[in-house]
């Protein structure tokens, strides 16, 4: 019952916290030089008369005072209408379709990613750390060293060049086949070929980093008293490393992966764009580089829960995954 | 305990010495080597997302110093570069750099190929009539002159006299340091035929695929890095933007280019008359042309779209340009337009037929409903384009994926040999070239040129299969100056700054050869152009004689030949600091010791 307690609360402090991020993200946005109607009308040698500028700004209302704007945008919010995008590609189109239309190619990207990430890192973590300084470990070692160093988009671009064009066994950008009407298992096969290369550049930066924390922690929890103990009575090894070392050393990986899973949504922007993944970190790019005010507030919105929830639902695994935790 | 404080405070003292000695040594280097104070500083401009803007910057830095200009490069992004040069620099004065505007600002303008006299105006102090866009601030009532007289003759041969010396007057002023006017590279498969890269799709009922036939079902790809920004032409913000090649297949205007020539021809129209004052126009409207929906074009749709243009509700990008000449729009029958206009406009066809596509004629029976003042914010704007007359009909638009067309079986000038067109976006370069290189697409935009240059070589190497081309741009790059800045008011530094310009580096080595050097704001294949206009060259002795003209001192000024070597003296006493103090820290490490 404590727990659910200590979810209640978390949740009726987030409140004022959102409301707080809110002010904070709104008033930064509008710091920045520039506003979405000066680059929509700037952008060639050949803009519109001052008037017409003028008028625009004052039908969006972008004329008024930052707060008169803020409560504006906060008073629709809470009534469920994210408002339209005020500036780039997508002018005047809903940002909560916008967002809707691309959450799930994100959520397909980066998800696919997370898991595959968490299997694979702590299975061979496990295993390195169990089999110290043995091939193996050194194997895996090294190839993190060098999947955890190495920069996202170049070897996006290497997947891309060897996979795409070399090989020419996976499509090389986009999220289906531009054009192609395909319906059912072909649809779905279309879709899981064009999201690999994508997945791939994402997954082995991020597994590497997983591997190598999976394994110290792991390395630590093994030395610990209470593992040579748990050796000495006489308990099975392989309840001694998953049962008692494991469970241990999965406390600050949570941790991290709970602090990334918060920013799931605002997407991999470098594997989005060069991939062209229409997914939201794509999404927020356009939207920072046209100022535009509603989409970027959309956005933040939806990451402020989403990293709410996130830790939330972190906090709730500390407690399932350590017995000794209790809110 | 006495003593070692003592030794403390002695090695403390040693140690200092050394310090001061070797700071002062340093600083007695830096003043030999130190340059003469520069004549002058200008702040240059630059976007910090374009590497070609601050490179230059950097060249210019080490070239116009030479002549004793101080050029201090500022990057800022694109917002703040474009609010400083648009935003708050209203006609008729321009803030200098620390005032929020721009001294320097490497700049490129995009031409109508044709008769594009109208579009100078931009360059003159009165600006475009009669809103006064005069962007670089140039004050020279001669050069003035002789733009309006070629803008309000219809006498081709006198237009041509004026605009002659317009050019050679800009020169000699040196409103702006003419660059050169770029080429652009274009990729396609070599299969694609009668592509044609100034016209932007344009021409795409043209367009064929070699090893296809009229039966084949025809699919081309074409790879764009942005969404299309607006839907409604009369919106567009000019140039040749990802949008365009949509407004480009779809719409149509009444006048437009030939594809060859670059001439005027009509579109939507038989023939045209100009009333003998120059005062009105009759346009005679073609009856064989349909909307993809079947609804046939008379002249109400003609009307509806410049009614909407000329309403500043609207806020279409058009209304300046358009308002200044067209005074109202008649449609007397169903194939009869009338324009009626404000003053004689030598340029009117031009007007009518503008890069941008801005007035390509709009369905009345769809969008007739709607107030003016909405149309920007409509659903035919922002989700889904209205009905228009162009060789392809819009399907589908997946956002962030592609935009899918298909040909319109009822194009009045036949239909087009390709089945299906498909606009792919694709936010990288590399990407999109490996996607063509893949066979994923077929074209690329035009927009990705400047990026993939570097890869010209090796494809036309590699690949038979893709066809690699270089083409003019109708454009100009040139580096523009603040003609209201207390120092750049004077044309002899402007023409010394000209010339102190290394226009081959820039060229060859910045714009990777990409590029021609150029004499004048318009592009050498108009009938404008005016080949004896002067052509800047680099050349140091030329721009320090134009400072000199212009009352600045001889720069670098001369070395007084009998100033003693400062080496010497400065030298002694940074010795005496270094060995002084050794020798204080070895005698005091000696006391040191020999006390304990």
């Amino acid at each position: 019952m404590a727990l659910w307690d200590y979810t209640v609360r978390r949740t009726i402090i987030l409140i004022p916290m959102f409301f707080l991020s809110t002010v904070v993200i709104f008033s930064l946005i509008h710091l920045a030089p520039g506003d979405p109607i000066e680059i929509m009308f700037t952008e060639t040698g050949h803009p519109p008369p001052r008037e017409v500028i003028d008028q625009v700004r004052k039908s969006l209302g972008l004329d008024r005072p930052i707060y008169v704007q803020y409560l504006i945008w906060i008073k629709k919010l809470l009534r469920g209408d994210f408002g339209f995008s005020y500036g780039g590609p997508f002018i005047g189109q809903s940002v909560l379709d916008l967002i809707r239309s691309r959450f799930w190619y994100t959520i397909m990207l980066m998800f696919t990613a997370q898991v595959l990430a968490l299997v694979i890192a702590i299975t061979l973590g496990v295993i390195a750390a169990v089999k110290q300084y043995s091939i193996f470990d050194n194997v895996c070692s090294i190839t993190a060293l060098f999947g955890y160093s190495m920069p996202n988009f170049w070897f996006a671009l290497i997947l891309m060049l060897v996979f795409g064009l070399k090989l020419g066994v996976f499509p090389i950008c986009g999220a289906s086949t531009a054009g192609a009407d395909f319906t059912g298992f072909a649809a779905l096969s279309d879709l899981l070929r064009h999201l690999f290369l994508p997945v791939l550049s994402v997954t082995v930066g991020y597994t590497a980093w997983l591997f190598r924390l999976v394994r110290s922690t792991m390395l630590d929890v093994l030395s610990q008293d209470y593992i040579t103990t748990a050796r000495a009575k006489g308990v099975r090894e392989r309840v001694v490393v998953y049962k008692h070392a494991l469970r241990n050393a999965l406390l600050p990986v949570v941790t991290v992966v709970g602090m990334r899973l918060g920013f799931i949504l605002s997407g991999a922007v470098v594997s989005e764009v060069i991939f062209a993944w229409p997914g939201m970190g794509r999404l927020a790019v356009t939207f920072a580089l046209n100022r535009d005010y509603t989409g970027l507030m959309g956005l933040s919105v939806i990451i402020v829960l989403m990293v709410y929830i996130a830790n939330l639902v972190t906090d709730i695994a500390y407690a399932l995954i350590d017995p000794r935790i209790k809110y | 305990m006495k003593s070692r404080i003592v030794t403390f405070v002695l090695l403390s003292i040693g140690f200092l010495l050394i310090f001061t000695s070797i700071i002062s040594s340093i600083h007695m280097q830096t003043m030999s080597q130190e340059k003469p104070e520069p004549l002058f500083t200008l702040k240059y401009l630059y976007n910090t997302a374009n590497p070609l803007q601050r490179d230059v910057g950097v060249l210019l830095q080490e070239e116009w110093g030479k002549i004793g200009v101080n050029l201090v490069l500022e990057g800022y992004e694109t917002a703040t570069v474009r609010s400083r040069i648009w935003g708050k620099s209203g006609f008729p004065t321009f803030p200098t750099h620390d005032e929020g505007g721009f001294d320097v600002y490497l700049q490129s303008y995009n031409w109508i190929p044709t008769d594009l006299v109208y579009y100078l105006g931009c360059f003159t102090a009165e600006g475009i009539p009669p809103l006064g866009w005069n962007y670089w601030a140039a004050h020279d009532s001669r050069a003035d002159m002789y733009l309006r007289k070629c803008m309000s003759t219809y006498n081709m041969t006198e237009r041509k006299e004026w605009i002659y010396k317009w050019q050679e007057q800009k020169q000699e002023e040196v409103n702006e340091i003419v660059i050169a006017w770029p080429m652009r590279a274009y990729f396609t498969k070599a299969n694609i035929k009668n592509y044609c890269i100034r016209l932007n799709c344009y021409d795409i009922d043209l367009w064929t695929v070699e090893g296809k036939t009229e039966e084949d079902h025809v699919t081309v790809r074409y790879a764009m890095s942005e969404d299309p920004t607006v839907l409604l032409p009369m919106f567009g913000d000019g140039g040749y933007l990802s949008y365009l090649p949509i407004h480009r297949c779809l719409f149509r205007l009444v006048y437009d280019f030939e594809k060859e020539t670059f001439s005027l021809e009509p579109e939507l129209v038989k023939d045209y008359e100009l009333s003998e004052d120059g005062m009105s126009m009759i346009l005679h409207l073609r009856d064989d042309v349909k909307f993809h929906d079947g609804v046939p074009m008379t002249s109400a749709d003609v009307k509806w779209t410049f009614d909407a243009i000329l309403d500043p509700a609207t806020g279409s990008t058009y209304y300046g340009d358009l308002s200044a000449v067209i005074k109202s729009v008649e449609a007397p029958d169903d194939y009869t337009v009338i324009f009626h206009f404000n003053k004689p406009s030598p340029e009117i066809l031009t007007l009518l037929a503008p890069p941008g596509g801005y007035c390509a004629i709009l369905p009345k029976h769809v969008l007739g409903n709607i107030p003016h003042d909405q149309l920007r914010t409509c659903k035919y704007n922002t989700e889904e384009p209205p009905p228009g007359l162009g060789p392809m009909k819009f399907v589908e638009w997946k956002k962030g994926e592609y935009v899918k067309f298909e040909a319109n079986d009822d194009y009045f000038k036949g239909r087009p040999f390709i089945d299906e067109f498909i606009q792919v976006i694709i936010p990288e370069a590399t990407t999109a070239l490996a996607a063509l290189e893949a066979g994923d697409v077929d074209i690329l935009h035009t927009g990705y040129s400047t990026e993939l240059a570097g890869e010209i070589e090796r494809l036309k190497k590699e690949r038979p299969d893709i066809n690699v081309n270089l083409a003019p741009f109708p454009a100009t790059w040139f580096i523009a100056l603040n003609n209201d800045h207390p120092v750049l008011n004077n044309k002899y530094v402007r023409q010394a700054l000209a010339y102190a310009t290394p226009y081959d580096k820039i060229i060859n080595d910045l714009m990777m050869g990409l590029a021609e050097h150029a004499n004048s704001q318009i592009h050498k294949s108009s009938w404008a152009w005016n080949p004896n206009a002067k052509y800047y060259t680099y050349d140091l002795d030329k721009a320090r004689e134009c400072l000199r003209k212009a009352g600045y001192p001889e720069w670098p000024p001369p070395q007084p030949a009998e100033t003693p070597a400062p080496t010497g003296p400065s030298l002694m006493p940074t010795l005496g600091g270094f060995i002084g103090g050794i020798i204080i820290g070895i005698v005091l490490t000696y006391v040191l010791v020999r006390r304990r």
